[in-house]
């Protein structure tokens, strides 16, 4: 927690704040360099593209409200020459804005007013799979507390017991499971297991994340594991939630 | 039509005095001839009942030339031998003048005794059927369908519009097609007067305009037009059309107050609503403000020595009352949105189970490890809800069962399907609900009597009833048995949710 990814050796990774509120700037900057992070700051949308581009930040963290240009377009923009994780900020009752940012490549957001330890969690988590990115794709096995998913054998257990998965189960799990940490649309979901046809088809997904809490969460009811973003997507907790 | 009944009264008197010779020629063998002037006498008497007084006199004149002509000596002459049948001829149209008088006044005290029962009928009617109306609209529209049914003639209703111009509010708007009408209409209703066709009639007005006044206030006009102008000028209908027209006035003026008092009550309501709305939001605003600054500013107070202990004391009060702030701000936002109508629902197929867990989740740093036992029917379908809003319901009834009751009993959540809908239910064993309060409750900024000690505005319920109003289900609030309150959520299913292609269960991960 108190050890931020470095960019190399010695090096603390740099975060680019495209925020138009001078207090939210602030803040974000005063808490990221508590961490260890540097900031560099931007007030408008194009100025935060240019940023990008000159400074190329480990991490954009971009407000979707910025006076000049739609966050949604700076999202685009940036996707178009780079892959730097973004993180967006936004208002309360944004689900469309949200689910928009990340369709168009956004990689998390966090929802205003948030606070620092979660924006962190989504930062490191961000971090991270872009640090994996790169390498093998192929980690074999991925553990989540108990829940244990052998992936060159195609195997699920919880604690010592195996768990029958049907195709579509597995799929959707893994999916899940290689983005931990991250949110993921419904319509990322869907066309990434079931195909793109079926991108608005969202009762599939209802139906399927209820068979799998109940394979493999204690309590279905109040998962620990298979989080529902509500009217957004679905998350998989890097580590269960504590009880 | 009195023309025709007249002819039909002489026609019928030319028939009593040829049935009178009829029987006369088949009695006058045995009869003597005083005995036939009898039978002419009769038909007269009964022609004065039937047709009234002319048939009556005309039937006395026949009679007598007929009988004289026929049964007096020299017969078939009009010639008389003896002088005591002029005598009988005298009599004869003496009591036909007489009793024909008479009838003839009986017939026409009857006609009228008639003519008012049914005109008190008619009032009777109109004054039912205006108590019924509750509108002046309404009440325009009974009275002049009413008028016009009963008097055969064209009725329109005029009101005066913002700026005072006579606009027609109900009728025939044939009435006012010709510009002297609309004039006289106006004229009506600046002056309170009648004007029109029996008062004194301006050039080119032909119908009748009656203001509608109450007080010193007109209303309403009332414009009437009979094809034949004298018609309105029958003083049996002109007291016919007064009365109609100030007992509709006597209903408008009713209605008129009864608006007001409406009017009156949702303005002392808004006025009530918009002070609690202020006194409580600058309260609840105010209260984590001045927390949050008094935190603050102890923080940066460089001269102040606070320990590490207080310093976490100071910023997690910050970070709490920025959260009730926050929570109070989406309240308000959302109240607005439901009220303003801009709210819109977007119902999908959900899992329950889902909804409720996510609400829970979210709930969790609040409800502090509190037990809540969800107890949901297995083979719950997929539910047409709107997941956000869904989720804040079930949210806002945790918060509150959480919040007015004791942290060691447990908050139960129960659902299952039950007559095509389904039914949530969100129960504690808390303070419950003082009676009469269960509807109360839902009222925006109603804060329970038993809730004034806890912090709150009293929104978060009148959400949950507006939501769940917006997805077409009911929410109400009862006293649970055994203690505490019970919330009850009934959505309708709509249908059967759509199909998903099934797999093959045994199908292993490929």
């Amino acid at each position: 927690m108190k050890d931020p990814v470095k960019r190399s050796p010695g090096t603390p990774a740099l975060v680019l704040v495209i925020e138009d509120e001078g207090a939210i700037r602030r803040f974000l900057r005063a808490g990221l360099e508590g961490q260890g992070y540097h900031c560099v700051e931007a007030g408008t949308g194009g100025e935060g593209i240019t940023q990008a581009a000159t400074r190329s930040p480990d991490v954009i963290l971009l407000d979707l409200g910025l006076p000049d240009l739609d966050g949604l377009a700076v999202v685009r923009r940036i996707r178009e020459w780079s892959g730097i994780p973004i993180i967006v900020l936004t208002a309360r009752g944004q689900e469309r804005d949200k689910i928009d940012a990340l369709d168009g490549g956004a990689d998390d957001y966090v929802t205003k007013p948030f606070s620092m330890p979660e924006l962190l969690a989504r930062m490191r988590v961000a971090l991270r799979h872009r640090t994996r990115a790169g390498s093998d794709p192929e980690t074999s096995v991925l553990e989540f507390g108990n829940l244990r998913i052998d992936l060159a054998r195609r195997r699920v257990s919880v604690g010592d017991a195996p768990v029958q998965l049907t195709r579509i189960e597995y799929r959707l799990l893994t999916t899940l499971a290689r983005h931990a940490g991250r949110v993921l649309t419904h319509e990322f979901l869907l066309r990434e297991v079931w195909g793109p046809a079926y991108t608005d088809q969202h009762h599939y997904l209802r139906v399927y994340m209820a068979q799998l809490r109940h394979k493999l969460e204690p309590d279905p009811g109040r998962p620990r594991l298979l989080m529902t973003e509500t009217g957004v997507g679905y998350r998989m907790a890097e580590s269960p939630r504590s009880v | 039509m009195a023309r025709r009944e007249r002819g039909k009264g002489y026609a019928g008197a030319v028939a009593i005095v040829a049935g009178a010779t009829a029987i006369s020629a088949i009695l006058q063998r045995h009869s003597e001839s005083s005995d036939l002037t009898m039978l002419y006498l009769l038909g007269v008497v009964i022609s004065a009942i039937a047709f009234g007084r002319g048939p009556a006199i005309a039937t006395a004149l026949l009679s007598v030339a007929v009988f004289d002509f026929l049964f007096v000596p020299p017969r078939f002459t009009f010639r008389v031998s003896e002088a005591r049948y002029l005598v009988t001829f005298v009599v004869m149209l003496v009591v036909a003048v007489i009793t024909g008088t008479l009838t003839a006044r009986l017939r026409e005290q009857r006609e009228r005794a008639l003519l008012r029962e049914r005109r008190i009928a008619s009032l009777h009617r109109l004054s039912h059927d205006l108590a019924l109306r509750s509108g002046s609209g309404e009440v325009l529209e009974a009275a002049v369908g009413r008028i016009g049914e009963l008097l055969g003639i064209r009725a329109a209703a005029l009101v005066p519009d913002g700026r005072g111009a006579a606009t027609l509010a109900a009728g025939d708007p044939g009435v006012l097609e010709a510009d002297p009408e609309r004039a006289a209409a106006q004229w009506a209703l600046i002056h309170g007067r009648p004007i029109g066709f029996p008062y004194g009639v301006p050039p080119g007005v032909r119908g009748l305009h009656i203001p509608l006044v109450a007080g010193t206030k007109v209303n309403a006009v009332l414009s009437l037009s009979a094809s034949n102008p004298q018609a309105l000028l029958d003083p049996e209908r002109m007291e016919m059309i007064r009365a109609f027209s100030s007992l509709t006035a006597l209903a408008l003026e009713r209605c008129r107050l009864a608006d007001d008092t409406r009017q009156f009550q949702t303005q002392v309501e808004t006025e009530r609503a918009r002070s609690a709305l202020l006194s409580s939001v600058s309260h609840d605003l105010r209260t984590p403000l001045a927390a949050i600054t008094g935190a603050a500013s102890t923080l940066r107070d460089e001269a102040s020595e606070i320990g590490e202990v207080a310093r976490r004391e100071l910023a997690d009060t910050i970070w709490e009352e920025a959260e009730r702030l926050n929570r109070l701000i989406g309240n308000l936002l959302d109240m607005t949105r439901l009220e303003s109508g801009t709210l819109r629902v977007k119902k999908e197929w959900h899992s329950l189970e889902e909804v409720v867990g996510a609400s829970l989740t979210r709930l969790e740093p609040e409800l502090a490890g509190r037990e809540v036992h969800v107890s949901l029917a297995p083979d719950l379908p997929l539910i047409p809800m709107d997941d956000v809003l869904f989720e804040q319901v079930v949210r806002n009834l945790v918060e509150n069962a959480h919040k007015y009751s004791d942290a060691r009993r447990s908050i139960d959540i129960r659902a299952a399907i039950e007559r095509e809908e389904l039914r949530l239910e969100v129960a504690d064993r808390g303070v419950g609900l003082a009676t009469g309060e269960e509807k109360r409750v839902f009222e925006k900024f109603y804060r329970g009597s038993r809730a004034a000690t806890r912090p709150g505005v009293g929104l978060g319920l009148a959400i949950c009833r507006g939501v769940v109003e917006a997805h077409g289900g009911t929410i109400v609030a009862a006293n649970r048995p055994g203690g505490g309150s019970l919330f009850t959520v009934r959505l309708p299913l709509e249908g059967t949710p759509p199909p998903v292609e099934c797999e093959d269960a045994s199908d292993p991960p490929a």
